[in-house]
């Protein structure tokens, strides 16, 4: 006996079902450009920032350029680009059809956190110092809660901690394991405070204790400080 | 849903309008387990058909039931003297074995199998009966299966369950790909139950295994939504876990017996859809499962290690909470996917009532029952599956529920 098969109906459903799934392939592809699009944007306005900062810092000597704002100004500015740079690398991790062109950004991302980080420590050389600075090199294939300490000494420290993370296994930007070499960084992850390097995962307490010594180096009374060494 | 769009399926509505002419001899079997609860009520559902009493016969099959179902049975053949009821007694070995024995001695042209926690409808011999002279194909007619006023949110959940899957085997039967003939009151033609070998006593679903043999010599199997049968379904989490478990582990192991017929256009529709998707829903079941609860897991590692990490200083994090939305970061692409999924899940949902002439409303705790047919639902069938794969990789037996 001849059983029917409903050859037609398969046909429309599979096209159906292309045609729902293509739709967000589709979707997917053009979101795809708007975000490098806005991407793009967001750099040009952190690279705006930076030359302004560093144009800026040529009039401290002169007293045409006031340290505090400056300090300010650039704590406001490295705060910001570590959020826009999450963005980005969110967007890279979702990327499809650009990864090439997000790979781009993110390399530009990261030379825009190096010159801050730079510009920062020459700031730092004709002001006094205002904040402490990490920089943190981690290993994206490796999980670890490094970050998620620093981003919450950052809520309780404020824009006081300024945070530049580097992702060392970033092969695109030659400049990255420049920084590890200068900075003699073997193992991930790796925190660089004000200048002194402490490989492997620094535990919650034991950094707190390393930024509130770097504040009251600077003879910087914090208030989340003087709570620390009371429980401590 | 393609299916919803072609006209030959209307040719059953005439035959609905449609008397019975004569009247076949009809026995209805009854296996019995343990069923004192429910058994009662259930003769008196099959007593009240409305059919001529010497075309009509009961058969029970005490399947070696240990509580009062034996004594209830006899009460209520001695208070029935005029209705046409057998009992037998077995030791216990099984639906498949009892419905076997029932069928050695049956006397009808047709014959039904209620399950002793099901009722049937009064009219249900005057509906199903005369759609087996539509085709002499018709090997079997299946009722509306509903659950019997549900008690509590679960068997709510188990209620929306049934009527969805009921527009399913509407869209199924349309193509003669109904893979299971439910034990409540599915009717059969008694020769050709015969002929093919009667009920297979070793699977642990003798309903859908009978169902596949009778499309694997492809007899035809119809559903009517004119008649209903309702049934009692578990009332607590254990008691379904064991039922589905039973249910889905039976489908894959009568999907492995009869896997000749997947992908074989001999069987048509049956053989080219309902059978590879017999198993492939099980595959796909147990992936997502996997899926969603190795990513459920991993997440949950990886919040409490952010906790543990910061000491729980759930304070801190609570005091300078702030939400960084940025509208280009959401997934769109699977929102649309998902979205387009949901909507067409709500219009099966309307659909499914509206072919049952039911209101989502009916029987209260509508709300709750929604939410968790939506989010809990789902979880708990993916650990069904988990544990049917978990059993096939540890050759666990199967068990009855």
């Amino acid at each position: 006996m001849e059983r029917k098969i409903s050859s037609k109906k398969y046909l429309i459903a599979f096209v159906l079902t292309l045609l729902v799934f293509g739709g967000g392939v589709i979707l997917g592809f053009t979101l795809d450009d708007v975000r490098l699009e806005d991407s793009k944007q967001l750099a040009l306005k952190e690279k705006v920032n930076l030359r302004s900062i560093q144009l800026q810092q040529q009039y401290i000597d002169s007293g045409q350029a006031d340290c505090k704002t400056l300090n300010k100004v650039l704590e406001e500015n490295i705060n910001q680009l570590a959020r826009k740079m999450e963005t980005v690398q969110e967007y890279d991790k979702n990327s499809v059809f650009n990864q090439e062109e997000f790979d781009l950004q993110l390399q530009d991302y990261f030379l825009t956190e190096i010159q801050f980080l730079l510009t920062s420590e020459e700031i730092d050389q004709k002001c006094s110092r205002d904040s402490v600075k990490v920089v943190y090199f981690y290993d994206e294939n490796n999980q670890d809660t490094q970050g998620d300490i620093l981003a919450y000494l950052k809520k309780k420290f404020g824009p006081r901690l300024l945070v530049f993370s580097f992702d060392s296994t970033f092969q695109h930007e030659p400049m990255i394991p420049i920084l590890l070499s200068s900075h003699k960084v073997t193992e991930y992850p790796s925190l660089v405070v004000n200048g002194k390097t402490y490989s492997g995962h620094q535990p919650v307490k034991k950094l707190m204790g390393t930024i509130c010594d770097e504040f009251e180096k600077m003879d910087d009374v914090v208030e989340e400080c003087v709570a620390f060494e009371k429980v401590n | 849903m393609l299916v919803l769009f072609s006209s030959k399926e209307e040719e059953l509505r005439g035959v609905h309008d449609k008397k019975l002419e004569h009247f076949p001899m009809f026995t209805a079997i009854v296996p019995a387990y343990n069923e004192e609860e429910s058994i009662r009520g259930t003769l008196t559902s099959l007593a009240e058909l409305e059919y001529p009493l010497e075309k009509k016969e009961i058969i029970v099959v005490n399947d070696g039931s240990h509580d009062g179902t034996q004594k209830i049975v006899e009460d209520f053949i001695a208070a029935h003297p005029e209705q046409n009821i057998t009992l037998i007694n077995q030791e216990n070995s099984g639906k498949g074995r009892a419905l076997n024995v029932a069928l050695e001695i049956a006397k009808g042209e047709f014959f039904a199998c209620l399950d002793a926690d099901s009722f049937v409808s009064k009219e249900a011999l005057q509906v199903m009966l005369p759609l087996f002279y539509t085709d002499e194909k018709v090997a079997a007619v299946c009722p509306l299966l509903k659950v019997k006023r549900p008690k509590n949110i679960l068997q709510k959940v188990q209620w929306y369950e049934y009527i969805i899957n009921m527009f399913y085997r509407s869209l199924n039967a349309r193509i003669d790909c109904v893979h299971v003939t439910p034990g409540p009151f599915s009717m059969y033609k008694t020769a050709i139950i015969r002929k093919i070998g009667g009920y297979d006593e070793t699977t642990i679903t003798e309903d859908l295994e009978i169902a596949i043999r009778m499309q694997k010599f492809h007899y035809r199997i119809l559903q009517t939504f004119e008649t209903s049968v309702e049934t009692v379904t578990p009332q607590n989490w254990k008691a379904l876990f064991r039922q589905r478990v039973r249910w889905y582990k039976g489908s894959i192991d009568n999907a492995i017996v009869y896997r000749k017929l997947a992908f074989n256009k001999k069987y048509g529709d049956f053989g080219m859809l309902r059978m590879p998707t017999m198993v492939f829903s099980g595959v796909i079941a147990v992936v997502l499962a996997g899926t969603l609860i190795f990513e459920l897991f991993k997440a949950l590692r990886q919040w409490f290690s952010s906790l543990v990490a910061v000491n729980f200083d759930i304070m801190t994090l609570i005091k300078t909470f702030t939400i960084n939305f940025n509208i280009l970061s959401l997934p769109f692409s699977k929102m649309l996917i998902a979205s387009t999924l949901f909507c067409i899940s709500i219009i099966i949902m309307v659909m499914s009532f509206r072919n049952v002439r039911e209101r989502i409303t009916n029987y209260g705790k509508t709300w709750m029952a929604m939410f968790t047919y939506i989010f809990i639902y789902s979880i708990f069938m993916s650990t069904v599956w988990m544990y049917i794969a978990f059993m096939f990789v540890s050759r666990k037996k199967n068990f009855w529920m």
